[in-house]
């Protein structure tokens, strides 16, 4: 250790001394309560975004707070390069890159490291993911494969959703409020503090939803209900070990209506009115032990519950994970992480005439091990990510799933934290979708309105391969002024063994039988551009463009109808813009715009929609704030449901308010 | 006619391409002057905060041992790194607390050492800051501070309520904000006064 001597640093030349004078004497000179009230400069990605050698984003708490979103699908919006589309009341369709279904697959969701997508079709119900807004430290976004680390399914992105720790939550909040859609809500949240070094919080949340619209404006059968609770505990004893457990309960009610189920009478087709009824439960144990300043090992374990009953498909659904992580440093350059994991699912499905599953019970394994080594070539100015996952599952065996990533952060200036102001990084990965319960083992039988009184009946396959895909990325991010940051990525993904789909006999001899397959190729290309533009010190714009184009091909046997399907479920072409405003007097007023382009699919017309939020801080405990959604059209659609029929839903207009008391 | 059509497409989409590759490209060398950052009228979040850990001198009392005579400087240390740019140095320029000039002392620390730097001296600091660069040893260097009447100081310290830091700056909707660890304050015999204490933004950690 060496002790200089005091005065001034070196490098410090004497032009930046005068320019910064003067305000260096007012702030020296100024109170304590006068320096709490200066508003800093703090513009774009925090380091770890900046360093990050992939397209990822980060939405934090006040974000999600300003936007107005009062669940998870709302807060993905915020994210540059992800396409959120909302089907109904309670059923979204969230994809990055392609691939958007109301069953997307090629997305990895997460909240606090347990996995929330369900190995049934490798989607998220996200119905069920009420958790309470407020607990949400912030949401991360990876756009492109995380499989390197993350393993299958990490195919085109990995969401992972992060609740902030219990000692960021002491002491009440009680949020309420209704509007037109959201018809009521209420949270409560208390946190409090165990011995030296322990914190907890409990929560609970209830939501009342109206049902969205029919296109004639009366109002949709999918209404729903959901009630969740839950606690955490974070205990940091002195030493090397610290200690979090977690777990959650929900139960919700939703209602839909069922389209095109088959029936043995004229006219051979009929729907029903289906109230879900949905409850699940999860506990999470995580441990941290600190080796020393430069290693460690993480162990987390967790057990996840779920059951969904509905006329036309019931599941109970048992999960518990385990794995573990140690990340060290190899001599000056080498940033090391391994990790080993076993993950084990076991479902019982009730089959019914509409929906079978062959077996009806199945356990599921999966063992898998990562290794990855972040290699300093050039200190703080090149460095190269290589890795790679090795799993293996009951499905297809042996994954491999390698990757590597370089960044690079040539010479030029450095902004108010002493970063480098630009940083270019480059991957190639490959990734893979392993198939999914349904893929090999659903028989569905529903109306077919072409050919009555037969059914049109569709078969998984025995035998279902992985969806492989080698993904190339480019990234580049840039802070040109100190008020400006962009942030760019492009991206060509190589896909092969894509999910299809091929008719195996027709009518009218027989009725339509349609299988499974993995004869579908192609290649999808994209370019993500997000800016933040800090106009003034109260005002803050962000625009953010993606661009997609898809080109897939069926190959024979595969049906090539199914391939325009794919590709005009999503949007070529996204635009967005967000300004948030801070005006006089504790007042907000943040606007986000949306371009969607078109989706031949679902013959839904390209729509500019607009989200606005005025809030309140009227003081240290009390806030109020009205929120207006979609407020450009009475309704408007923005997907359609594609795997169970449900009605032919539209987005309408809706507001509401709410008031959140802080103690 | 179909073929030169062709040929012109996709020399439009060579050209294209190469646009779009020169469009990347061209910010990297672009020259280093633009990239500079542009004087701005908000103050940048570490000059604040270096004018925070001189405040908080005003507002701590400290045992008469701690200094050595009644005009005996007041020292800030910070440690490991200069976040501050050399700021804190000139913040402090002709400045006194109670009598005691205050200087300010860089302290370096090796990043990612082996072997723990010998922390023998912090003992002569009366604030001290450690940069987010040497929090990796913070056990270490709370352990050399034991029984010293120093004020420690970090800058968004994860898990601060049960790290032994006495004061933790964070940054809360753009502005500078700070947390105090009561107890920890206590333990090195320092008297907060209670303005302090009414403006930090946790609850009491007792």
């Amino acid at each position: 250790m060496v002790l200089r001597a005091d005065g001034a640093p070196e490098n410090t030349t004497s032009s930046e001394t005068v320019a910064t004078n003067t305000e260096l004497s007012a702030l020296s000179s100024m109170s304590i309560e006068q320096l709490m009230n200066i508003k800093v400069s703090i513009l774009g990605p925090s380091e770890t975004v900046l360093q990050t050698p992939a397209a990822v984003s980060v939405v934090t708490q006040d974000d999600i707070k300003r936007s107005g979103a009062r669940n998870i699908p709302e807060a993905l919006r915020l994210v540059p390069g992800l396409d959120v589309a909302q089907i109904d009341s309670s059923e979204w369709a969230v994809s990055a890159r392609g691939f958007n279904d109301q069953s997307a697959n090629k997305l990895l969701v997460l909240q606090d490291g347990r996995s929330i997508y369900t190995p049934l079709f490798s989607g998220v119900f996200w119905d069920v993911q009420s958790t309470m807004m407020e607990d949400i430290d912030h949401i991360e976004v990876v756009r492109g494969p995380g499989a390197t680390v993350w393993g299958a399914n990490a195919v085109n992105g990995v969401i992972n959703i992060i609740t902030k720790r219990a000692e960021d939550t002491q002491g009440w909040l009680v949020t309420g409020g209704g509007g037109t859609l959201e018809r009521g809500f209420a949270d409560a949240r208390y946190g409090g503090k165990i011995g030296d070094n322990a914190f907890y919080r409990i929560y609970g949340t209830y939501s009342d939803h109206a049902g969205a619209d029919l296109p004639d404006g009366t109002e949709a059968t999918n209404s729903w209900q959901m009630a969740r609770g839950g606690f955490r505990v974070d205990w940091d004893p002195t030493g090397p070990n610290s200690f979090t457990v977690q777990g959650d309960g929900y139960v919700g009610w939703i209602r839909q209506v069922i389209n095109g189920l088959y029936s043995l009478v004229p006219p051979y087709t009929e729907s029903v009115a289906d109230d879900w009824q949905v409850h699940g439960a999860d506990v999470l144990g995580h441990w941290t032990h600190t080796f020393s300043d430069t290693s460690e090992l993480k162990v987390q374990a967790y057990y996840d519950y779920t059951s969904r009953k509905a006329a036309i498909f019931d599941e109970e659904r048992h999960t518990f994970d385990l794995n573990a992580q140690h990340e060290f440093a190899l001599g000056g350059r080498n940033q090391l992480v391994w990790g080993l994991g076993y993950h084990v699912t076991t479902d019982s499905e009730q089959n019914n005439p509409s929906l079978s599953f062959n077996p009806d019970n199945q356990t599921e394994n999966l063992y898998s091990g990562f290794v990855q080594d972040e290699i300093a070539l050039v200190k703080d100015r090149l460095s190269l990510t290589l890795g790679t996952k090795l799993e293996y599952n009951d499905y297809t065996g042996v994954e491999v799933e390698p990757g590597g990533r370089l960044l690079w952060t040539p010479w030029a200036g450095s902004n108010s934290r002493g970063l480098s102001s630009q940083t270019f990084w480059a991957s190639v990965s490959r990734a893979v979708r392993t198939p999914s319960r349904v893929e090999e083992s659903f028989t569905s039988r529903m109306a077919d309105s072409y050919y009555p009184p037969q059914p049109e009946i569709s078969h998984g396959t025995i035998g279902a391969k992985s969806e492989k895909l080698m993904a190339y990325e480019l990234g580049y991010r840039v802070q040109p002024f100190e008020k400006l940051s962009l942030d760019l990525a492009a991206f060509y993904n190589d896909y092969d063994d894509l999910r299809s789909v091929q008719i195996v006999s027709f009518p009218p001899v027989t009725p339509l039988i349609t299988v499974l397959g993995n004869d579908m190729s192609g290649h999808t290309k994209g370019v993500e551009i997000s800016a933040t533009w800090k106009v003034a010190d109260w005002w803050r714009l962000r625009p953010s463009y993606t661009y997609l184009h898809m080109n897939l091909y069926a190959h024979p046997p595969a049906n090539s109808s199914w391939v325009g399907q794919i590709e005009g479920s999503n949007p070529q072409n996204q635009f967005s813009i967000r300004s948030s405003m801070d005006l006089p007097h504790g007042v907000t007023f943040d606007t986000m715009l949306r371009y969607v382009d078109n989706l031949p699919s679902f013959q839904i017309e390209s729509y500019f929609e607009l989200d606005a939020r005025l809030g309140w801080r009227i003081n240290k405990h009390w806030e109020m704030a009205i929120v207006g959604q979609n407020l450009l059209h009475d309704r408007h659609a923005e997907f359609n449901s594609t795997e169970i029929t449900t009605q032919t839903t539209e987005i309408p207009r809706s507001v509401y308010g709410t008031i959140t008391w802080q103690f | 006619m179909t073929v030169t059509l062709k040929r012109c497409q996709s020399r439009l989409a060579q050209m294209r391409r190469a646009a779009l590759l020169l469009g990347c490209l061209l910010p990297a060398v672009l020259p280093g002057h633009w990239l500079a950052q542009a004087q701005e009228n908000r103050p940048p979040d570490y000059r604040v905060k270096a004018a925070f850990i001189y405040n908080f001198g005003k507002f701590v009392e400290w045992p008469a041992s701690a200094f050595a005579s009644a005009d005996a400087p007041l020292v800030i240390g910070v440690l490991g790194g200069d976040p501050f740019h050399g700021d804190c140095e000139r913040i402090v320029v002709n400045k006194s607390i109670n009598g005691h000039p205050v200087i300010v002392r860089q302290i370096s620390h090796p990043a990612g050492a082996r072997q723990p730097p010998d922390y023998s001296d912090l003992k002569s600091c009366h604030i001290l800051f450690i940069s987010a660069s040497a929090t990796g040893n913070l056990p270490e260097i709370l352990d050399a501070l034991r029984g010293a009447s120093v004020l420690t100081v970090t800058d968004n310290l994860d898990r601060f309520a049960t790290s032994g830091v006495i004061i933790n700056l964070v940054m809360e909707n753009e502005s500078v904000r700070f947390e105090i660890n009561d107890d920890a304050a206590r333990h090195a015999g320092l008297k907060i006064s209670s303005k302090l204490l009414t403006l930090r933004t946790n609850k009491p950690i007792k």
